[in-house]
Formats: structure tokens, C-alpha cells, sequence
């Protein structure tokens, strides 16, 4: 709307031509007198050189990204600009034209690119005044270039007004126009439903209101009614506020919900939203457009690291899943990309990052997402297990696996065959952990793999899965080339009781038993007693009896090692044998059984 | 930080309203102001709680000096100018605001000056002379009498001698402190920024509604939303609102036929952000509440036609489909670029709205869970307007007072109770637009309620027709004139439907 003088008198705004620092918006200023013009031109070459570098950090800040040492360097040098304006002001205050800033008067800016002029920026979202106040920092400069390149490459969903708006830098103020906003109103034909016939869906007057269905009984409508009337007239009566003065409840509740706002909440909230959707509206439209936008959610909510939302996300498909099974048939292919893209490359890559964090924090939400893949997602997690190098990551993912492997035991299976051996141990691991036995036969010829790391973990699943065809596999680890191996397929198979006491006896009784390390020999002796079988006993009440005249030294250690035999056993026998032994000449042997002896009564003997 | 654009008067120094960081700090000046006068009232000067008050008060206002120069504050009303700018309250600071002006009003003063170079001991000093004025020296005088006439010259006597004590109470010791005087002329200023910020409300609110219209028309066509100018209009109501929220709020009670869904999605968004302002969310919040309100009902585009103009009542299926539009409006917002907050709030307020406090609404849910703060708030607006709506196929719009009778009965079951009452005590228990029947006669519009501390029962009221019946153009009454003791110039008889005397409360808010 312009004036009689031409001027352009927009929402009260007074445009005035030229003299107290206020310039046209059609950008025509009456020219002072050379003097004076000579005068404001040295003074304004600091905001001159200022908006000149402010228009080329713009450029620089679409060009290269935050970080970049060009960007870097544009910025370093507005602050020094900024800086040398400031010498002499406050403050500097731009006005804005449509092509042009101005600045007391004079033009301090122009550029005759309509496509890179930071006047029409400024101009076209309805910015008329703008202010760099003293005391401006990097950041927060930053942060204004951060808008502009944003508004001018139309990333934002907002405008630069918006967007200063919102961010309230403290040292750059603006004044603003709206009026811009009525530009292209009204262009369009409004639909008629939007009149009148809205108003005949009554959304609030269901108790009161004939078109109810639910039909309310009198009753209640008459109870009501009259509550709302005594409620009413206690307020006119009294004229006190406290009737409507808030509890102290009340106010902690809404002050809490003010003054902290839980992000994290409002992600699971709208998912939950999401979902209820889903489940309950009968369109498959909307439901498919929902479904759609959960993959991008998912990969975003990933990408910014918030596991426990995007691990909500799964785990409320799998609860929807099971409620409405039919949705698979509509909507499967769109249901199966977002599982998917649970555990695909990048998301992968993610996971792989935060579980190989070094920083000791809890792995609680990114246990929490892996805690809601889906068998499907185990062979990508048999990979991740290839990746992850820190301890505890691994076991986060181990612990998954454990948990959902049932569902997808082939995939397991298959990497078992990986050439990785770390890849390989881990999934003997996992194995172990589920006590596979129908993988037995699979980890079987595992037992005698080249590497000893896992040798060592194809035994320890045997050993937990503990039965039939894998304790059989343990034989063979009675003989493997490494003591420790064999210790421990004694020790497990000692679990077989009565069953384990003959294989343990071959390898006691073999020739070179004798010769082999004291730990170890000690170690079978101790298998041997955890049997717990009376079989045992005349075997060791002979080796407690033997005490030759050749080979004392061996004969003595073969004592103490029965000794702990039966350290790890129970009964009336056991107890006249510990008797038998305190007699021994030898004082270790002595020693020995007192220790046992103790150990015995303060103790329970393993279990087999 | 924003000015939308108000006129620069340069005839009364009254500038526009321009907030920056540095208004912040002359914020906190005044709430430091306040706090040393409170605690220097209970306590001697020499007290721990009023030596730190006033350490703090001087440490503010030495910044601010660095920045500014001078600390120069001018009470007009329940209004703080700060260097000839008016200073923005925000929901923390609105009632220290009213407090420090009260305190300065009562003493008649109207401005207070602090230089740069004034040190603690005078600040101190300033406190002490400031509440410890005796009464009997300075009468507590209410510049504001009931008739709203005001002798001008007798009251600026009274005030120049009361400001020429206490200036003398502050010594040579205290240079660079300075009292001025109370004017009553500057009231008629303030009466005339008032009127700016109702002309400012009226055309940001219509600019509200063609926006919406647009967005909501948009979607309608099936085009792409696209929300940019909601968002900035929505921001200029958050504005004019902060300042002062009757303006806008007597706008809702405009009424329109042809564009119900749009002003009704107007009504709401200033309803729900006034709300909002009274819980004290900050004003990006605020912003994100009342784009979420204007958008709550967005899901109504896209039921399709044929039910919408059924005439007669609807069938089971066809509530069932309008039942479905809090879920028609999670699907197009989900269409919205990127995931923001201000997307995620609007889906769930779009949502959640129809749910109820007790759940029993619409749309189902598969678990229950507690309504988002949001919601509870649109909930309350959503209904207190649509109520106060006339209905094509059912009785006339409700009374305000009478809706809000219901919404009270409805507590607990509907609506939040806490945010029930904050909303009751916002709007009035005579709520802005009702129509009243006086003890004279004569009916009158309530144009705004009075502030929390003073009886609810005693609007501010404007007389619309004679002692006969007949309509003119009266008087601005505020029934609290005079005080609590006193009695109202008018008494309250009845509220009036306005349908049944065919007159329009909404165009005295225009």
C-alpha cells in the first residue's frame, strides 16, 4: 500500500525517504551534497567491507560444509569486519531494500545478480530493518549464516523471520513485516465444505445433544448439568478464585511438564501414535502411509543414534504383527523393508560405531534396539559380530543372538563355516550359550579346527549344551594336543557321572599318564571325582595303599591327586578313606588330606 | 529477536517494541528491583537476604550499564518501559511487572532513573527510600479512579510532591538516581497503544485465518502443504499475545458461517496459546502449541464430501468416518517435510485431541497412556469454541458462561482439571464476549477480566444499550473500580444468550 508520496507505508511501518537512517523501500534516495556524501562514505567503508564479506560468507556457507577451513576462513574474516565496525558504533543497522542495504543514508551494498543479492534475501521474507548489535561472537554469527543459507537454498521449512524468530540471537535484531504473507491469499477457490456444513459434525455435545448414538440416559445428562450448575453458582456466590486456584498436585504436575520437555518421550509418543494407527484404522491408505513413513523414521531415528525409539519401532511390528496377522498379506513388502533396513549396511555401520565405543557408558539403548531385531536380522548380526571389536559390544550382540537365534538357526550354522576364526568363535559362543544341541554334529569337527581359540570355544559349547552327542564330541578333546583342552573335556564330561568314570580311567591308567604335568594329572583326578560314582573309590583306596619302594615321587604325587579326588565326593566310604590317608607316611599327602578334609566340610563337592 | 513491524511515534518517544538479549537484562533488572523491595520490606537493610538482593540488583544493572548507559523505567498502567521501550513480559515476569508498578504507582511515581556511576551503597540507598517512605508523608494513591475520569492537575500535584520528598530523601549521597513524577496523561498514551495492539490483533488475525485457509485448501487440492506462512503468522499471534492477550481473545468470539473451520482453527490456536502463555511455556513453545492448534482439525479435509453435506443426521458409519479424522490428520501431517518437534507435536495433537482425559474418546487406542500436554491444552479450546458455536442441526451456540459450566462438570471425564481452571481464570468466569442483563437495564459485552488477584465476578464491561433496550455505543466500565469494598457501579444480573436478542457480541472486538 503506498502513500500519496509514493512512499510504502506497510502495517504502520513508516518508510521515510532518506535523512534519519530510514531508506525507501523502492530504494530511491535523495542525494545529500558531496560534503557531506565524502563524509558518510569514509565513515561507512567499515559496514561497506562488512556487507560485502557477510554476502560472500553467505556464498561460501552454500558452497562448503560447516566445517571446511575455506568456510572457516570467510568467517574468521566478517568477525574481523564486524569487529572494525564496532570501533566506532554499537551497533550496525542495515535497512533494507529490495536490492539494495542501506546504512545512514547511503548505500552500502548492492549486486546487480538477482540470484546472489543479499538485499532481496533479506527483502523477500519481509525483512525491512536488521541490527548487529556490539558483542556479537563466532558462533552466533555462525548460526545467522546457518539461517540465511538455509532460507536461500529453500532447505528450511521456514523462513529467515521464522527462523530468527525461534532462534532469538541475542545480538541481531530485525524489524519485519507480514504483510508479505498476504501475497498470493485468496488465490485459490475455497471448497464449500469448509463453510457451513462443518459445523453439523458436533464433536462436543454428545451428552447433551439428540444426534448422540451412544444415547445418554437422562439421568446422568440431568446429574450434569446440575453439577456444572452448583459448580457454577458456588463461584458466583463466593467470588473466590481459590475455587479454581490449582492444587498443589496440580501445579508440580503442569510445572514439571513446563519446564522439562521430554524429547525422547514425544519420539516414543508419535510412534506409538504411528502404530495405533495402524492397528485400528480400518483404511489401507492410511495405514500404507504410515507404514512408509516408519522405514524413514527408522533410518533417521538410527542415524541420529536414538536406538531405543527406533528399536521401539520394531518391537511395536512385531506386537502389531501378532495382533493383526492379516496386515502382512497388505502391506508385507512395505512391513519387510523397514526389518530390513534394521540391519542393513548402514544401519550395520551404526550399530558397529556405538558398540565399539570406548567410552565406559552403558550399551542400554543400543541393547535395547538390538533387543527388538527379529530372527531375520541374524545373519546380518552374524556380520556385525565380524566388526565389533570392543568386549562388551560383542556381547550385546552375542546376547541377541542367543535370544532370537532359535528362529533362525541355519543362518547361524552357515557361519560357522566363515574363514574368520573370530567370526567363527563367536558363533560357537552363541551356540554353547543356546545349548543348540541339533548343532552338535555342526560343531563337532570344530574340535579339531587349526586355531586353539577355537578348539578352546568348541569345547566350551559342548560343554554348556552338556548332553548326548556332545559330551560323545568331548572324548575326542580328552586326547587334543593342549593339557588345558583336555583338563577341561574332563571337567565336562565328569558331568556324564557314572558314564565318564571309565574314559577317565583310560586316560588315567595310560602310560604316560604319569608323566604328564602335576596339574593336569590333579586336574582328571578332580573330573574323576566330581562323577561322584562309587566306582571310583577301590581305584583310589588302591592308589592311597601304593606306596612302592622304586618311584616314590610319582607314587606320592598319584596319592595326593586321589586325595583330591576325593575331595570332591561324598559318603561314609570317602570319609574312611580320608582316614586311611592321614596315616600316610608322607607328610604332603598328609597335608593334602587335611586340606581336602576341610575343604570337604566347608564345601559342597561340585556338582556332576 | 522480533518487532512485527509496529509505527515509530516519534511525538510521544513511545517507540516499538524491539526485544534483544539486552531486554532481557533490563528483564532481570526490574525483577532484581522487585525482589530488593520485597525483601527490604520484611527485613533490615542490613539482613543477608536483602545484602544479596541488592548485590544482585547492582550487578545487573553494571551490566547493563556497559550496554545501555541508563536504567530509566516508566510505569504507565500494569506496562514497564524501559528507555522509552516497552518491555515484554513473558508468563515469569508479567505478574513482577504489575508488582513493580503497583509499588511505584502508590507512591506517585512514574519513572525511576539510574545512571551509569552509581554504586551499590546508593542502590541500597535507593531500596531503603523507595519502602520506607511513611505513609503518612506519601499517601498510597490510586492514580487510577473508578469514573475513569482523573483530575489531572490535582493528581500531578500530589505525585510532584510525593516524588519531590523522595528525591530529597535521596541526598547528594546518591547522584545519578532520580524520581519522576506520576502523569495521568501518560495513561491516554498507553490507551492509544492499546489501540495500536487491538489494530495490530485484528489484522494479525485475520491474516491467521486466510493462512489457514490456504494451508487447509491446499491440502484439500491435494497440493503440498506448505506451512512456512503459519508458522510466521502463528508467531506474530504468540507476539501480540505476550504482550497482551485480550486483544486476540476477544477476537474468537467471532463467529463465521462461510469459513467456520478456518476461524474455528483460529479460535482454537489463540485460545490454546493464551493458555499456553498462563502455564509459562517460553515462546518458541508457544509457537509450536498454536501451529499444532490451527492444524488440529486438518484431518476434517479429507473426509469426503458426501458425508460432510448429508443433510439430517448422521448414521453409524458415517460418525464412525468423521470419527476418523484425528486419524485422517496424523496421515497428512506425516506428509510434512522432515520430522521435526513441530511436526511430531502437531501429529500428536491431531491425534490425541478427541481421546479425553479418561481415554473414552476417539480414536481407539492399543494401550493407554497419558495425554500429551499439548493435547490437553487443544482439547479445552477445542471445545469451549466449538460450543460457543452456533450449530446447523442443533440448539444455538451455548452461552460462554454456560460452556464453561459444562467444561467444569466435564473435569477429570474431558478436560484436564488443572488446565480447566488455568483456562477459567484466563478468560473469566464471565468470559470475554458474554453478554450480560445489568441491575439497570441496560445489557453489556465483557471485554476482558480482571487480573487474578480481584474478584472474577467483576469484568470489565462495556455498555451496549440504554436503560430502554435501545443499542448505543457506551461507556468502558470496569466493575472493580473502586476496589473490593466498594461496590460495583453495575451489578450483574443475568447473562444473555445473544441469540435470542439478535445481537452480535463479536463486532465490538472488531
Amino acid at each position: 500500500m503506498a502513500d500519496q508520496s509514493g512512499l510504502n507505508i506497510e502495517h504502520g511501518f513508516e518508510i521515510i525517504p532518506g535523512g534519519a537512517g530510514r531508506c525507501g523501500a523502492g530504494d530511491e534516495t535523495p542525494a545529500p551534497d558531496n560534503e557531506a556524501r565524502l563524509v558518510a562514505a569514509a565513515e561507512l567503508r567499515p559496514v561497506i567491507e562488512f556487507t560485502r564479506t557477510l554476502a560472500k560468507a553467505v556464498k561460501a556457507a552454500r558452497m562448503y560444509p560447516a566445517n571446511n577451513p575455506i568456510y572457516a576462513r570467510f568467517q574468521t574474516d566478517l568477525q574481523e569486519k564486524i569487529g572494525t565496525c564496532f570501533a566506532d558504533s554499537s551497533g550496525i543497522r542495515l535497512v533494507i531494500g529490495h536490492n539494495r542495504l542501506f546504512c545512514q543514508g547511503e548505500c552500502v551494498y548492492e549486486s546487480a545478480d538477482p540470484d546472489d543479492n543479499l538485499a532481496r534475501l533479506f527483502f523477500r521474507d519481509g525483512i525491512r530493518e536488521l541490527t548487529f548489535h556490539n558483542g556479537i561472537d563466532r558462533a552466533e554469527m555462525s548460526r545467522f549464516l546457518d539461517m540465511v543459507r538455509a532460507t536461500s537454498a529453500r532447505e528450511s521449512t521456514e523462513d529467515l523471520v521464522t527462523q530468527l524468530w525461534d532462534d532469538s540471537l541475542p545480538h541481531i535484531t530485525y524489524i519485519a513485516i507480514d504483510d508479505i504473507l498476504d501475497q498470493g491469499m485468496g488465490d485459490e477457490p475455497v471448497p464449500a465444505e469448509f463453510g457451513s456444513d462443518f459445523m453439523n459434525y458436533v464433536d462436543f455435545e454428545t451428552d447433551f445433544n439428540e444426534l448422540n448414538d451412544d444415547g445418554v440416559p437422562e439421568a446422568a445428562r440431568e446429574e450434569a448439568l446440575t453439577r456444572a450448575g452448583e459448580f457454577h453458582r458456588q463461584l458466583m456466590e463466593s467470588g473466590d478464585r481459590q475455587i479454581l486456584a490449582l492444587s498443589e498436585e496440580e501445579e508440580a504436575i503442569l510445572r514439571t511438564e513446563v519446564e522439562f520437555e521430554d524429547q525422547a518421550g514425544l519420539v516414543l509418543r508419535v510412534l506409538d501414535t504411528f502404530f495405533d494407527v495402524i492397528e485400528q484404522d480400518n483404511d489401507p491408505s492410511t495405514r500404507g502411509v504410515i507404514i512408509a513413513v516408519l522405514e524413514k523414521a527408522l533410518v533417521s531415528l538410527v542415524a541420529q543414534r536414538q536406538w531405543m525409539a527406533a528399536g521401539h519401532i520394531l518391537r511395536a511390528i512385531s506386537a502389531v504383527l501378532e495382533r493383526r496377522p492379516d496386515l502382512v498379506e497388505m502391506h508385507g513388502q512395505a512391513i519387510d523393508a523397514i526389518l530390513k533396513a534394521a540391519t542393513d549396511g548402514p544401519r550395520r555401520e551404526a550399530l558397529c560405531e556405538a558398540l565399539n565405543r570406548t567410552i565406559v557408558s552403558p550399551l542400554e539403548s543400543e541393547v535395547a534396539y538390538l533387543s527388538a531385531i527379529r530372527p531375520d536380522g541374524v545373519p546380518a548380526l552374524c556380520e556385525l559380530l565380524g566388526s565389533v571389536e570392543s568386549r562388551r559390544g560383542r556381547m550385546a550382540v552375542v546376547n541377541t543372538l542367543v535370544r532370537i537365534g532359535q528362529g533362525n538357526l541355519e543362518a547361524l550354522l552357515d557361519h560357522l563355516r566363515d574363514e574368520r576364526w573370530y567370526v567363527v568363535r563367536n558363533i560357537l559362543l552363541v551356540l554353547g550359550r543356546m545349548k543348540a544341541t541339533v548343532a552338535v554334529r555342526h560343531i563337532r569337527p570344530l574340535v579339531t579346527h587349526e586355531d586353539l581359540n577355537v578348539r578352546r570355544e568348541a569345547l566350551a559349547a559342548l560343554s554348556q549344551i552338556g548332553e548326548g552327542e556332545a559330551l560323545d564330541a568331548l572324548l575326542a578333546l580328552l586326547r587334543d594336543t593342549d593339557p588345558r583342552i583336555r583338563v577341561s573335556a574332563a571337567r565336562s564330561l565328569s558331568r556324564l557321572g557314572k558314564r565318564a568314570v571309565n574314559p577317565l580311567l583310560q586316560i588315567i591308567l595310560s602310560n604316560d599318564f604319569e608323566s604328564r604335568p602335576l596339574e593336569e594329572r590333579r586336574g582328571f583326578f578332580e573330573s574323576l571325582g566330581r562323577t561322584n560314582s562309587p566306582d571310583v573309590l577301590p581305584f583310589l583306596k588302591m592308589l592311597l595303599g601304593k606306596k612302592p619302594i622304586f618311584r616314590k615321587k610319582e607314587a606320592e604325587e598319584m596319592r595326593v591327586c586321589a586325595v583330591e579326588a576325593l575331595a570332591r565326593m561324598r559318603g561314609p566310604q570317602v570319609k574312611a578313606l580320608f582316614d586311611l590317608a592321614l596315616s600316610d607316611p608322607s607328610s604332603i599327602v598328609r597335608a593334602a588330606v587335611a586340606g581336602a578334609q576341610k575343604r570337604h566340610d566347608d564345601e559342597e563337592p561340585d556338582d556332576v | 529477536m522480533s518487532d512485527r513491524g509496529s509505527a515509530v511515534r516519534q511525538d510521544i518517544g513511545l517507540t516499538q517494541v524491539i526485544e534483544s538479549g539486552i531486554h532481557g537484562m533490563a528483564r532481570d533488572a526490574v525483577r532484581g528491583l522487585n525482589v530488593a523491595m520485597r525483601t527490604a520490606k520484611i527485613h533490615d537493610l542490613k539482613n543477608d537476604s536483602v545484602t544479596a538482593a541488592i548485590d544482585n540488583l547492582t550487578l545487573i544493572l553494571n551490566g547493563l550499564f556497559r550496554v545501555g548507559g541508563v536504567f530509566s523505567i516508566k510505569a504507565l498502567g500494569d506496562y514497564l518501559f524501559w528507555n522509552d521501550t516497552r518491555l515484554k513480559s513473558d508468563a515469569g515476569s508479567q505478574a513482577v511487572f504489575e508488582s513493580v508498578c503497583r509499588e511505584l504507582r502508590s507512591r506517585g511515581i512514574g519513572s525511576l532513573t539510574i545512571r551509569q556511576g552509581v554504586d551499590r551503597e546508593a542502590i541500597g540507598h535507593l531500596v531503603q527510600v523507595l519502602v520506607t517512605a511513611p505513609l503518612s508523608v506519601v499517601e498510597a494513591i490510586d492514580f487510577q479512579p473508578a469514573s475513569g475520569k482523573v483530575d489531572h492537575a490535582a493528581a500531578s500535584a500530589r505525585a510532584d510532591e510525593a516524588c519531590r520528598f523522595l528525591n530529597e530523601r535521596l541526598g547528594e549521597k546518591t547522584e545519578g538516581l532520580e524520581f519522576g513524577p506520576w502523569r495521568a496523561t501518560d495513561l491516554e498514551d498507553l490507551e492509544r497503544e492499546q489501540i495500536d495492539h487491538k489494530e495490530r490483533a485484528k489484522k494479525t488475525f485475520f491474516r491467521a485465518v486466510a493462512v489457514t485457509r490456504a494451508v487447509m485448501t491446499s491440502n484439500k487440492l491435494s497440493q503440498q502443504m506448505d506451512l512456512r506462512k503459519a508458522k510466521r503468522v502463528v508467531q506474530s499471534m504468540v507476539d501480540l499475545i505476550m504482550e497482551e492477550e485480550f486483544s486476540m481473545l476477544g477476537l474468537t468470539t467471532l463467529k463465521s458461517h462461510d469459513d467456520y473451520t478456518f476461524f474455528h482453527s483460529v479460535n482454537v490456536c489463540v485460545l490454546s496459546i493464551a493458555i499456553g502463555k498462563k502455564l509459562g511455556l517460553d515462546r518458541k513453545r508457544l509457537s509450536e502449541l498454536g501451529v499444532a492448534a490451527l492444524l488440529h482439525d486438518i484431518g476434517k479435509t479429507e473426509i469426503p464430501l458426501t458425508v460432510i453435506r448429508k443433510p439430517g443426521k448422521f448414521d453409524k458409519e458415517e460418525w464412525d468416518l468423521m470419527r476418523r479424522h484425528p486419524a485422517l490428520g496424523v496421515r497428512v501431517l506425516v506428509r510434512l517435510k522432515g520430522f521435526s518437534d513441530l511436526a511430531m507435536k502437531s501429529i500428536v495433537v491431531a491425534f490425541e485431541h478427541h481421546l479425553g482425559m479418561n481415554l473414552q474418546g476417539y480414536p481407539p487406542l492399543r494401550t493407554p497412556r497419558p495425554l500429551h500436554l499439548y493435547s490437553r491444552v487443544v482439547t479445552v479450546a477445542d471445545c469451549f469454541d466449538a460450543m460457543t458455536t452456533q450449530r446447523v442441526y442443533s440448539e444455538s451456540a451455548k452461552p460462554r458462561d454456560k460452556a464453561l459450566s459444562y467444561m467444569l462438570s466435564q473435569s477429570d471425564k474431558l478436560f484436564d482439571t488443572a488446565i480447566l481452571k488455568v483456562f477459567v481464570n484466563l478468560i473469566g468466569v464471565y468470559p470475554i464476549g458474554t453478554l450480560l442483563l445489568l441491575d439497570t437495564g441496560q445489557m453489556a459485552v465483557v471485554l476482558s477480566t480482571p487480573p487474578e488477584s480481584i474478584d472474577p465476578r467483576r469484568p470489565r464491561i462495556k455498555l451496549i444499550t440504554d436503560t430502554t433496550g435501545i443499542e448505543f455505543d457506551g461507556p468502558t466500565v470496569d466493575l472493580m473500580d473502586g476496589g473490593t469494598d466498594a461496590p460495583p457501579p453495575y451489578r450483574i444480573s443475568a447473562t444473555v444468550d445473544p441469540a435470542t436478542v439478535n445481537i452480535d457480541t463479536g463486532r465490538y472486538f472488531l
